[in-house]
């Protein structure tokens, strides 16, 4: 026999055995089934929230346009909304999503962190029974592989085959690649169905925003998946290779796959809090509190402001005349500057847990592969950060046109300086431009080498395990 | 509606009542002094702009800390005046100006 036909001929025969066990059937439909319901729930929650988002946004500009004549720094504090888009393949994997704020409310004196976590929005029930497509694909389909490789050898080994069918002149090289085969094909019955499904609801419930570039990254999300269900084909294979009988290898298996699936991702937070803990929001906004109270009050910088001009200050002149406006442009700048700092404080501690959870997935494949999925879906922490920057960036951008504006006046009586429509429209409608897929996978480098690495080690094992393994 | 809409559109609707911006200060304005008439006085602003107040006999004047005196005042003297509520003719309610400098030669 040659090789070729030989590792076929094995795929085939264990794929034909395995479609034909009515257990399989049972538990490829129903994942299957899980799968399409994962998908279309995700699909239908996603397109109903980012409908939500642009109404939101349309109103808000609405609201900021047709807010009638006002002083500019008044506009500043009657402040405006930016919302965070929601990514298409959060219908496919939400991530932190629902545990981030969808908005930012941007007004003249303080930064805030984005509000309103879409979990305060669910209902208690909805908790219970959340599955995403990502979870099944990382969760369940892993499941499966254990369920269609732990008997690979192992089974034919306890059957008394093993020996009969190298002896027939079967290399171990075409048995592993027979073997490995034979487990996939079935799983490729499944997967396969799921991705259209998947593509199809995708395209169809696309945001509001219908140019969002979703290709590379839903070819990336498929990519992750893929490579995190060879891992556990490999896995499996070397396990059925070493283990004394089938049931000791369906032991050892099912014990690795609820490690990596229940126990790895608690312990990995936990560890990362532990090692780079966070403040919580209160410990946050006390600590900028508490360094606002140090500065001098309003009247003192005023005062201030008079004593430098008195020494000479502003010689270049084209300052502003007005003295409290001069303060007010430095007390903004302060204030701007103290927001930053904290919040780039906030967001170190966030990403430092987040490195400690990535370097976490050296032992957890699932880990890796959830951090990728989270990424390429845009619904990472990574993106929220991103966001956060660019509000923050709008942020001073507003205050600059509209303090700008106030400085420029030449009034003296600057607070009756009253203006409408045609400055708030020079403040243009917040447009962010999510980072593309390059840019989520640069942020999670240590998860790619960890996959690719578990990808390697898996592939070394069975090809090991398969070598030194025992007949009978 | 949707409970989120209703928490933004009811935020937006709150907000302008946040908006009256730092209310019921007197407005100081900075300047050197080009000319003094009598008890008019003209004051080249930062900003380049030839303004004229008046001085009354409600008028204070502050040297640094200390009380001051209208015969201080000086053509090319840096000073910041504070013109209540900045309204057409302007009249100083005080004239503040550095007790060390008693004229600018930098504007």
């Amino acid at each position: 026999m040659t090789r070729g036909p030989a590792f076929l001929a094995i795929a085939v025969k264990d794929a034909t055995e395995t479609w034909r066990d009515g257990r399989f059937r049972w538990a490829a439909g129903l994942l299957f089934l899980l799968l399409v319901a994962a998908i279309a729930g995700g699909a239908q929650h996603q397109s109903r929230i980012a409908q939500q988002h642009a109404d939101a946004q349309a109103a808000e500009r609405d609201a900021w346009l047709d807010k009638g004549d006002m002083n500019p720094h008044a506009a500043a504090h009657y402040g405006a909304f930016v919302f965070k888009p929601v990514q298409p393949l959060s219908a496919i994997d939400p991530g932190l999503d629902p545990f981030l704020g969808v908005f930012v409310f941007l007004e003249a004196h303080k930064q805030q962190l984005a509000r309103h976590r879409p979990i305060e929005d669910a209902a208690p029930t909805r908790r219970l029974g959340l599955l995403t497509p990502a979870t099944a694909a990382l969760v369940l389909i892993p499941l499966l592989v254990v369920s269609l490789t732990f008997s690979s050898f192992a089974g034919e080994r306890d059957q008394g085959t093993l020996r009969p069918l190298l002896a027939l002149g079967i290399s171990r090289w075409s048995l592993l690649v027979g073997k490995a085969l034979g487990a996939m094909l079935p799983l490729i019955v499944v997967m396969i169905p799921a991705a259209i499904v998947a593509a199809a609801f995708v395209f169809f419930n696309r945001p509001a925003d219908p140019d969002a570039p979703i290709g590379a990254r839903a070819f990336g999300l498929l990519l992750v998946y893929l490579a995190h269900a060879l891992v556990w084909t490999g896995a499996g294979l070397a396990v059925s290779a070493r283990a004394r009988s089938q049931a000791a290898a369906l032991v050892v298996l099912l014990a690795l796959w609820f490690a990596n699936a229940f126990v790895m991702p608690p312990l990995a937070m936990a560890i990362a809090k532990g090692m780079s803990p966070s403040p919580s929001a209160m410990q946050f906004t006390a600590a900028i509190e508490n360094e606002k109270a140090k500065w001098p009050d309003w009247d003192t910088r005023v005062d201030r402001v008079m004593e430098r001009f008195l020494d000479g200050e502003f010689e270049s002149t084209m300052a502003p005349a007005n003295v409290e406006v001069v303060a007010l442009i430095e007390s903004e700048a302060d204030e701007t500057a103290l927001y930053d700092r904290h919040f780039a404080e906030l967001f170190s501690a966030y990403a430092g847990q987040t490195e400690i959870y990535e370097q976490v997935s050296i032992v957890s494949p699932t880990l890796a592969a959830r951090m990728l999925s989270m990424a390429l879906a845009g619904t990472d922490d990574a993106h929220d950060r991103e966001f956060a920057a660019a509000a923050g960036r709008y942020r001073s951008q507003m205050l600059t046109t509209l303090n700008s504006e106030l400085a420029g006046s030449g009034r003296l009586n600057t607070f009756d300086y009253v203006r409408g429509r045609d400055l708030w429209e020079k403040v243009p409608p917040f447009d962010y431009e999510v980072p593309g897929a390059a840019w989520a996978v640069s942020q999670r480098l240590s998860s790619v080498f960890a996959l690719a690495g578990w990808l390697a080690i898996a592939a070394v094992a069975a090809v090991a395990s398969m070598s030194s393994m025992k007949v009978e | 509606m949707n409970k989120f809409l209703i928490l933004i559109l009811s935020a937006a609707l709150l907000v302008p009542s946040l908006s009256a911006a730092h209310p019921g200060h007197d407005h100081k304005l900075m300047g050197t002094i080009s000319s003094i008439d009598k008890n008019k006085v003209v004051v080249k602003t930062t900003e380049g702009k030839d303004m004229t107040f008046e001085i009354t006999p409600l008028t204070a004047f502050k040297r640094g800390k200390q009380k001051g005196m209208q015969s201080d005042l000086k053509a090319g003297m840096r000073v910041v005046v504070n013109i209540g509520d900045g309204v057409e003719p302007l009249k100083a309610k005080e004239v503040q100006y550095s007790a060390s400098t008693t004229t600018s030669t930098k504007q």
